[in-house]
């Protein structure tokens, strides 16, 4: 996909292995697959498991910071106010979501699962993937159009380093 | 993506209608779709070589274009087209009317239709028309504003004048059974239809379509170089078509499906390619009759073009109009499984800030899985019931849509009661 913006471009990356990893959670949560639960040294599920962790605990939560400390505030400042309003809205929502999954992640990964905390993964990684995949349509539809012409070309190549000092 | 989406789902909130509004047009839809099937099991009888005129053939094809197309469209339009033009409808009371006026007169027109009542059809017909009038002056009126969204604009400005033609087309033909205007009325009806299937509800269906899919695939907006490309066909298909029809010359008609295939593939290649490049893996039940729906619109171009060159013999219009209706009715049930709870989740966004539910917390995969083969089972039983002329396997197939149509009732009724336990549990 090409982007004018570089920071846009930069997002829609961020977007792009996102869902990479939401498609690898999806697809291990449904179907056969998910009828029994992983063995503890399952590579695949062990994997998965990291990936998972290293998204709840910094990267998604990095992701979020950024746009609301940085691209909302200059959408808001032009006028539009519903976009960062919506947003906003759905980082919460996803923050509160990986509050409740950080911990059976992480259980999961010191003890592996049990039938119960198998389930009880399954029903709310599902609700991350819908969620996120809802809140990255909104993004790529709604948000990240918008910031071709938003930036100076040189405010573009700083909010870069910006996200980029902060990973 | 194309700088026309930009606003799409960003203005969405903002221009949400009252859920009640765009969902009494869909829940009608729903009942209407379950009648329809009905009516059709009792004409199962006419069906094969039914070539016009009064009875349940006649009742359950505008139960359909009417009640399920139009109804459906109407809901989709009221909601979808403020948010691709910018423009907002601020005319609860006018929307709500014209669903009560539309209703009623689809009711009436389908009663007068299948007894053949002519005072039945005229009333039906003037109460649904006054409805369809309506809603073309709030139609127009967004659509003059033009918006972001350059392809569905232009559809929907072509959508617009073909709803003008089928209505007039449409109650000129009630008029003529007792007052004969047309010198060949078969010639009016074909044009009625071509103008209502391929014209509003086929210029309407391709133009939504631009976002609809891009939106559900997690993918690029196609952009309106093409998309212009395709719809410039499609008219000019249309056009053709209609000339044809209207001055008896079958290689115009012929000539005017080649042209529309020519829009079709240009389209057919446009979601194909947006399909491709999306971000989302998987797309779900509703795309299995998505794709069914983008083969049968070519197979009703290629059926339409042999009925003209008269290669399909007796039985050569109903084909025609099986693959015609099927098109639509399965793209339609498609999108709607995917805008039901689409809608109710941004509502209940609205209203729940915690943790609102999601799409597939308010849709029920059973009963959608259950319509999904009926529905495949009904079109596969009535082409087979008509080429072979059994009025038992046609009953079969309506059978079958009748199963299915219940399955979907079932699937928004459980959608609006998971919306309302959702926000009476907040």
């Amino acid at each position: 996909m090409y982007l004018d913006s570089q920071i846009a471009q930069l997002l829609h990356d961020e977007h792009q292995r996102t869902l990479d990893l939401m498609n690898r959670l999806e697809e291990a949560v449904t179907g056969r697959k998910a009828k029994a639960v992983p063995a503890n040294d399952d590579a695949a599920a062990t994997a998965l498991l990291a990936d998972i962790n290293a998204e709840l605990q910094a990267t998604t939560g990095h992701h979020f910071n950024f746009e609301e400390a940085n691209i909302f505030p200059a959408l808001t400042a032009i006028g539009d106010v519903a976009i960062p309003y919506i947003l906003r809205q759905e980082h919460d929502q996803l923050r509160n979501l990986s509050e409740y999954l950080a911990p059976i992640v992480e259980k999961a990964r010191a003890d592996g699962f049990t039938a119960d905390s198998w389930t009880e993964f399954c029903e709310l990684a599902l609700e991350l993937v819908e969620r996120q995949i809802s809140h990255i349509q909104k993004e790529e539809m709604g948000l990240l159009p918008t910031l071709s012409g938003l930036f100076e070309d040189d405010r573009d190549g700083e909010l870069v380093m910006l996200y980029a000092e902060a990973s | 993506m194309a700088s026309g989406a930009t606003a799409f789902l960003g203005s969405a909130t903002e221009r949400l209608l009252p859920l009640s509004l765009p969902f009494r047009f869909f829940a009608a839809a729903v009942v209407f779709h379950m009648v329809a099937w009905a009516v059709l099991l009792l004409g199962a009888d006419d069906l094969a070589d039914y070539t016009g005129g009064g009875g349940p053939v006649l009742a359950a094809v505008h139960l359909l274009t009417l009640g399920v197309f139009v109804m459906t469209a109407m809901g989709a339009s009221l909601q979808l087209l403020p948010v691709a033009t910018l423009q907002g409808f601020a005319a609860p009371r006018l929307i709500a009317a014209i669903w009560w006026l539309f209703n009623l007169g689809t009711m009436v027109l389908a009663v007068g239709m299948y007894f053949f009542w002519h005072q039945a059809m005229a009333a039906g017909g003037a109460l649904a028309g006054l409805a369809i009038l309506l809603y073309l002056w709030l139609l127009l009126g967004n659509l003059r504003r033009g918006g972001a969204l350059t392809a569905v604009v232009a559809h929907g400005w072509l959508a617009a004048a073909a709803l003008l033609g089928l209505l007039v087309l449409g109650l000129a033909l009630i008029v003529n059974q007792e007052h004969p205007i047309f010198a060949d009325a078969q010639r009016g009806a074909v044009s009625h239809m071509l103008l209502a299937a391929y014209g509003f509800m086929g210029f309407l269906a391709l133009g939504f379509s631009y976002v609809l899919v891009p939106m559900f695939a997690l993918t690029q907006v196609p952009g309106p170089k093409w998309t212009l490309a395709s719809l410039s066909c499609a008219g000019l298909g249309l056009a053709l078509g209609l000339l044809g029809v209207w001055l008896g010359r079958d290689l115009w008609i012929a000539a005017g499906g080649v042209v529309g295939l020519c829009a079709v593939a240009i389209h057919l290649g446009l979601m194909v390619q947006a399909l491709r490049q999306r971000m989302r893996k998987r797309l779900g039940p509703a795309f299995i009759l998505i794709r069914l729906a983008w083969g049968l619109l070519p197979l009703s171009l290629v059926l339409g073009i042999a009925w003209a060159l008269d290669l399909l013999g007796e039985r050569g219009g109903v084909s025609f109009t099986l693959a015609l209706l099927a098109w639509l009715l399965t793209l339609l049930m498609a999108m709607l499984q995917r805008i039901v709870p689409f809608l109710a989740s941004m509502h209940a966004a609205i209203a729940i800030k915690r943790r609102p539910p999601t799409v597939p917390a308010l849709t029920a995969q059973t009963p959608l899985s259950i319509h999904l083969y009926c529905h495949g089972a009904a079109i596969i039983l009535l082409g087979a019931g008509i080429i072979w002329s059994q009025t038992l396997i046609i009953g079969l197939g309506a059978l079958a849509g009748f199963a299915g149509a219940l399955a979907f009732a079932w699937f928004f009724l459980a959608a609006v009661l998971k919306y309302r336990a959702a926000l009476a549990s907040a």
